[in-house]
């Protein structure tokens, strides 16, 4: 019992100390984003990099998996709707899982998949070389050099990728409800707009940014806080990805209840 | 290249000083070459010695590249201008070091134990790139074992840290 207790003490504490490193890590990069560093032309080189391999590389595999996830979400709310007799209200319901929560949570996932996990490595890599204080001896600021754009690209990676997500889904979509329903595709974008709120782009924003942000920030910082050892890069990318998870769990819940309080 | 030289004793006074230094790159441009700040090694050899000229001078790529190119031409190795890392010899890797640091327009360009950077074969070499260097603004911190081998060199002083850091860098060293 006392073991089990020491445990989730030990957790705990490690959780706290994580959010209290985070906090100051995320602190530290919004104020870099505020010095406008951007576009420093090193810094933006790596920007333009970044945003080429997590947002230009994956668009083909990207783009056949939408079509897949849009074409089945579109079939399966179909018959749910029919069965309840609610198919008048397909257009919002598409609204809603499409827009709000199937096109952040699958780009989520596949950029995590992709990008993160390369991004933890390379930073835990250039830590173990010590080729960060390369950088610092250099007068560079890693904060602008190495995290902000690789942050900006995946804020910026998420939303562009999210929406066209939801624009090739509901092309997806269309093909099935032209087939089955022999519906246009005006009439069908004019059903979703109709259906599309101010409060559903509100909401869609600013969870592809917290999702975006914690895409890159988590894993640098984990990166970051590996030693000087081969041995801890495997260990960093698993820490990485989990506290990802948890962080996706996490921004999922709260954007919920945004949407259920406000 | 250079004509001055200090010789550390022991490791840790090595790695004091160098700690001195590190902490001085905070508020001045100092270019530090040594086998403890390796180039970067998802850049190329163009990227990597562009990077701090690019950083803090705005300087163009094209610009750049055309500059770096006579550089490396000069070092009788051009055609490593787009190889990473990981392909250059120890020496190839020292000179692209030095040539990173060049770029940042250092006050001083500090070389810090050379030897421990490229193997015994291209100890001519490096004589050699000493001789034809025309730098005023470097300094050779070496083991006091390898004195002997700077002695062939024309112009040849010696002086203590603690003295060469408060004339050059205007700082009073009490440790």
């Amino acid at each position: 019992m006392e073991t089990f207790i020491k445990k989730i003490g030990r957790n705990f504490i490690d959780i706290a100390v994580f959010f209290h490193g985070f906090t100051i890590f995320s602190n530290k990069v919004l104020k870099t984003l505020i010095k406008f560093k951007l576009f420093n032309p090193a810094v933006f080189l790596v920007f333009v990099r970044q945003i080429y391999f997590t947002g230009v590389q994956i668009l083909p595999v990207y783009i056949a998996i939408s079509l897949i996830i849009g074409v089945a979400m579109v079939g399966s709310l179909m018959q749910a709707a029919d069965l309840v007799g609610g198919i008048d209200q397909l257009g919002r319901i598409m609204v809603v899982i499409s827009f709000n929560q199937i096109a952040p949570l699958v780009t989520s996932i596949l950029l995590a998949l992709r990008s993160a996990t390369a991004v933890t490595a390379e930073i835990a890599l250039m830590k173990m070389n010590r080729e960060i204080d390369t950088l610092q001896s250099l007068s560079i600021d890693p904060y602008e050099y190495l995290y902000l754009p690789r942050i900006a690209a995946g804020v910026i990676c998420m939303m562009a990728l999210s929406t066209i997500f939801v624009c090739v889904s509901l092309l997806g979509g269309y093909f099935i409800l032209s087939f089955l329903q022999d519906m246009s595709l005006d009439y069908m974008l004019t059903t979703i707009f109709d259906n599309l709120e101010l409060f559903d782009i509100i909401t869609f924003l600013i969870k592809v940014f917290f999702l975006g942000f914690a895409l890159m920030s988590i894993p640098i910082y984990t990166a970051l806080e590996t030693k000087a050892a081969v041995t801890e890069i495997p260990i960093a990318l698993l820490r990485g990805m989990m506290r990802l998870f948890y962080a996706f769990i996490l921004i999922q819940v709260f954007t919920i209840m945004l949407g259920m309080y406000l | 290249m250079t004509n001055t030289f200090i010789y550390y004793t022991s490791e840790a006074q090595k790695e004091r000083w160098l700690d001195q230094i590190l902490e001085l790159t905070k508020t001045e441009h100092i270019g530090i070459v040594t086998s403890r700040l390796p180039i970067i090694g998802n850049l190329s050899v163009f990227e990597n010695i562009i990077l701090p000229a690019s950083y803090h001078f705005n300087l163009s790529l094209k610009e750049g590249r055309k500059m770096i190119e006579n550089d490396l031409k000069r070092l009788e190795m051009p055609h490593i201008i787009d190889t990473r890392p990981d392909f250059l010899t120890d020496f190839e890797k020292l000179m692209v070091k030095y040539l990173q640091v060049t770029y940042l327009q250092p006050k001083w360009i500090i070389i810090v134990s050379p030897r421990r950077m490229y193997a015994a074969e291209y100890e001519e070499k490096f004589k050699d790139f000493l001789r034809c260097e025309t730098r005023d603004n470097s300094v050779i911190i070496d083991h006091i074992n390898h004195r002997y081998l700077f002695q062939d060199l024309e112009n040849y002083t010696e002086l203590d840290f603690d003295l060469w850091l408060e004339i050059n860098l205007q700082t009073s060293n009490s440790r």
